[in-house]
């Protein structure tokens, strides 16, 4: 069967790279589903979780916005930041999103630690979120 | 000539300030390689978005964005990265003479100049002259994180949308090899058509792709990240630099101590030979005067 090869890559690191068989991805208009042999396409994501399977395990990975690109089973994620589940630390993100949301109530919308608190608070949210869900799993 | 215990006391000063050098040219030695692999692991994503504002550019009209947006240059802002820490060579002194330059040249143009610099000894040196500083910010390139880029890139974008600024020139050190640097500038907004890539894995047939949602939609997103990821390659860049540089010059500190090490000792050697013969010829002329 054909695959995918995935790349994700964020201004820090590259996250992850190999052949996928099935990714879902948080598209700005709604999930994106892709498997092998998908149409080219150029998509913004929002935060928001993404995932996919290698050799029958799922990887999970928490991203900031950013985009998807695929062309000829090629699929290249930029992300402003890219967290898999399992490497997430439940508490410190916890602590983050407590931080965030602390920080955010002394602020005025607009400003741009207004707005830099907004997105640490978003990515701390979805970090906490998946973090969770694995380890409810476990 | 100077007696042999202020010459022993002079060596043992330079070989501890060559112990100095040397630790810091191991630290920066491990520093340059962390801070080369992060500009390195910068490259990918920055080069993607490159292809992706190439390929949406070709389909929609970029000079009708704002960003893009060419105005008569009447208030130029220049950012300058700088080092927070000295003890780096011309590392810094390359940047303040690029952008007191800038600044004649566009004085001279009937512009008004304000700086943003990063680092504290930009922002120490440039305090002390008749510029105006808008915002300078210290501390931040020990532990840089991709949120300061966003913060700057936005402040810049808004100040720039609001008609505060006409232009944003960004000056820093570009990492050519860990022995070689050069200051370099840059346009950061409005923001210049992306020249073609050099690389030959980039240059495929450009992919029609379907845009979800709209192309218009995407470039909204894509233009405030693109300003935000120069930025942040710029720091990347100048923090190898700067890293880079200090290993240099603290080579030459310690290749230069050790060269005057090697001197001292010679003299030292001269001066002890010279009071033992002075000794003997004492003794001798002595014995001599006995006969």
């Amino acid at each position: 069967m054909a695959s995918l090869e995935l790349e994700i890559t964020t201004p820090e690191k590259k996250a992850f790279k190999g052949e996928v068989s099935e990714i879902i991805a948080p598209g700005a208009d709604g999930l994106l589903g892709i498997r092998p042999g998908h149409a080219p396409l150029l998509a913004t994501i929002t935060p928001g979780v993404l995932s996919f399977e290698v050799a029958g395990e799922t990887h999970r990975y928490a991203l900031g916005g950013g985009f998807i690109e695929i062309a000829e089973n090629h699929v290249r994620v930029l992300a402003d930041t890219a967290d898999r589940d399992r490497d997430i630390d439940l508490e410190r993100a916890r602590a983050a999103l407590a931080d965030a949301t602390d920080q955010l109530q002394k602020l005025v919308a607009g400003t741009s630690e207004y707005v830099h608190q907004r997105s640490r608070q978003e990515r701390a949210r979805l970090r906490v979120e998946l973090a969770s869900r694995l380890s409810s799993a476990c | 000539m100077a007696s042999l215990k202020a010459i022993r006391t002079r060596i043992r000063s330079i070989k501890s300030t060559q112990k100095i050098t040397r630790a810091m040219k191991m630290v920066a030695a491990a520093r340059l390689r962390r801070s080369q692999e992060a500009a390195l692991a910068a490259r990918p994503y920055e080069h993607l978005m490159h292809e992706v504002l190439d390929s949406v550019g070709a389909r929609v009209e970029l000079a009708r964005y704002p960003l893009f947006q060419q105005r008569e240059v009447k208030r130029v802002e220049i950012v300058a990265i700088t080092s927070d820490r000295g003890l780096c060579g011309g590392f810094n002194g390359i940047i303040e003479k690029r952008v007191r330059k800038l600044t004649q040249e566009a004085e001279d143009k009937g512009q008004k100049v304000t700086l943003r610099i990063i680092g504290r000894k930009g922002a120490d040196y440039f305090r002390r002259r008749e510029v105006s500083i808008r915002r300078s910010y210290t501390g931040l390139l020990g532990d840089l994180k991709f949120s300061t880029a966003q913060e700057i890139a936005l402040e810049l974008s808004m100040l720039f949308l609001a008609g505060e600024i006409d232009q944003v020139l960004l000056v820093y050190n570009e990492f050519v090899s860990a022995v070689s640097q050069r200051a370099v500038e840059k346009q950061l907004l409005p923001i210049l058509p992306p020249p073609p890539p050099a690389d030959i894995e980039s240059v495929r047939t450009p992919v029609d792709y379907i845009y979800e949602p709209g192309a218009d939609a995407i470039l909204d997103d894509l233009l405030p990240r693109y300003i935000t990821n120069q930025m942040w390659a710029s720091l990347l860049e100048s923090l190898a630099s700067e890293n880079a540089a200090r290993m240099t010059a603290m080579d030459a500190a310690t290749n230069n101590a050790k060269e005057m090490i090697d001197k001292l000792t010679i003299l030292m050697n001269r001066t002890r030979q010279a009071a033992i013969t002075s000794e003997l010829v004492e003794i001798v002329s002595g014995a001599e005067a006995l006969k």
